[in-house]
């Protein structure tokens, strides 16, 4: 989703050439799930909507989308939000 | 970690109600407002939130129009407070730690280490008696005097010493190393082997060997009857009267002895080594008897290393349940022969033997000479050697004179 504009790739190349993980270059969300029970994800822009079966988080474009049952947020600072309970579908969302 | 944190610090648990409660949570984010465990219900959000962020997120809440209610105080913080006002709670921990401080007051075990000659129960007893048993009151004791009167009770110890380790006293004991006292009886000294003389010192005594004479097991070598010549004045003139007296014969006496020892080795030597497959069988011991719980009517392998493993249940200290799984494990073997050459074997089986002798022998004796010869054996596979090895060593042994009959009829 970012390959289009032409500076993001030419950074994502430049990133590539020195070996630097891209989400520091380009701000892009890092999502790490351990099983379907736990979410961390970093790099995130706010939460739009919060319900058990749907949380949908803001990020630097577009938006991240966790539905499941029983979600909750074990903990949010603004680097970061953790996510419990059981995830059934994490999906990107253009931002229109 | 940072839950103690949170516990030590305090935290509310709060319900809010109001629509735009993503906002809420943003806002309060942004502003660094520490909230976690965010829930959502029909009637809005629950989480947590330390005690001095409390402040902040009521202000949020105000400017979005939210209702926040304190459902619950947790932490460190109000946990003392709910004690204050209820005292008697506090009896429970402090009596505890009464009971425990009192209860490790106590001797509860007792240890004896270094004993050889005497009896454990000698030594319990003993210590009773001093004042040391199970259940004494730690400071009531005094153990430099106990270990005094264990060493006045006691007369095989040179030294005793007393440690408390938490509720268990050890109790540390050096034996005296006894010497046999001298048998004063005027004695001979007579051989205990055949052998030849190579050495006589006589100290006391009637000397009745010399150098190089053969000598037979039970003979004197030094006597212990002496003829005097006592000098005995009477009136008319001096006498010389020949008079036996009876001492106790002292002297160092070498001589050189034979001694033969037979011993075989193999030619053929298997060695052996694991396959990989191996069988287990567990087995539960309750008190006697045993159950084999997984069986196996027979080892599926022909050559086969036992192993056993016996596990027991120690719930506290040295009191063990009666119970016992013993796992024993079968491990497949290769035996692979190995021919070995005669002369090693001769050799080996020589090493064998002299072995042997070395045990029959005393430490100090001096090997002069070892010959070997092979004896045929029926078994192809098998070398037998016949060594004879001439030794220097002290003969000798001291025997009373009126045992001396006795002693010596076999």
């Amino acid at each position: 989703m970012y390959q289009e504009d032409g500076a993001k790739k030419v950074t994502s190349q430049v990133a590539d050439l020195f070996e630097i993980p891209r989400d520091i270059v380009m701000n892009l969300p890092k999502l790490t799930l351990i099983g379907n029970m736990l979410m961390y994800l970093e790099n995130h822009r706010g939460i739009i909507q919060y319900d058990p079966e749907l949380i949908r988080v803001n990020l630097m474009r577009g938006e991240l989308r966790i539905s499941g049952q029983n979600l909750i947020i074990r903990s949010i600072i603004s680097e970061e939000i953790v996510v419990e309970g059981r995830i059934d579908q994490v999906s990107f969302v253009k931002e229109d | 970690m940072l839950k103690t944190y949170h516990y030590l610090i305090g935290y509310y648990k709060l319900r809010i109600k109001g629509w735009n409660l993503e906002k809420l949570i943003n806002i309060a984010v942004s502003r660094g407002v520490n909230i976690w465990d965010v829930q959502r219900d029909r009637d809005g959000l629950v989480l947590n939130t330390s005690t001095y962020s409390y402040i902040q997120l009521k202000e949020i809440s105000k400017t979005i129009d939210c209702l926040l209610e304190i459902e619950g105080k947790y932490g460190l913080p109000f946990f003392l407070a709910r004690l204050r006002r209820r005292k008697i709670l506090l009896v429970g921990p402090i009596l505890f730690i009464i009971i425990i401080y009192i209860l490790s007051s106590f001797i509860w075990s007792i240890e004896v280490n270094g004993v050889e000659t005497i009896p454990t129960a000698e030594v319990l007893t003993a210590a009773k008696e001093a004042g040391l048993k199970v259940g004494v009151w730690k400071s009531d004791l005094e153990l430099r005097q106990i270990e005094r009167s264990l060493m006045t009770k006691l007369d095989k110890t040179a030294w005793v010493g007393i440690e408390i380790k938490g509720t268990k006293a050890f109790i540390k004991i050096v034996e005296k190393v006894v010497i046999p006292p001298e048998d004063p009886r005027p004695s001979h000294i007579i051989a205990d082997k055949d052998g030849i003389i190579t050495e006589v010192i006589v100290l006391e005594g009637k000397q009745l060997v010399k150098k190089g004479q053969t000598v037979k097991k039970g003979d004197i070598l030094i006597s212990g009857l002496m003829e005097d010549h006592i000098t005995e004045t009477s009136e008319e003139e001096n006498y010389l009267i020949p008079r036996q007296r009876m001492v106790k014969a002292k002297g160092i006496i070498k001589a050189r002895v034979w001694y033969e020892a037979y011993a075989e080795s193999p030619l053929i030597k298997y060695t052996e080594q694991r396959t990989g497959k191996e069988l287990k069988i567990t087995g539960l011991k309750i008190g006697d008897k045993l159950i084999i719980t997984q069986h196996k009517k027979e080892v599926p392998f022909r050559y086969f290393q036992k192993e056993e493993y016996v596990k027991r249940i120690t719930f506290w200290r040295n009191l063990n349940l009666p119970v016992e799984a013993i796992i024993t494990t079968y491990y497949e073997v290769n035996r692979i022969p190995e021919q070995i050459e005669r002369d090693t074997a001769l050799l080996d089986a020589k090493n064998l033997a002299l072995n042997i002798v070395r045990e029959q022998i005393s430490q100090e004796a001096k090997i002069i000479e070892q010959k070997y010869t092979e004896i045929l054996t029926s078994d192809p596979n098998l070398v037998r050697v016949r060594l004879l090895v001439e030794v220097e060593e002290e003969l000798g042994q001291s025997v009373p004179i009126e045992e001396q009959g006795q002693d010596l009829s076999y």
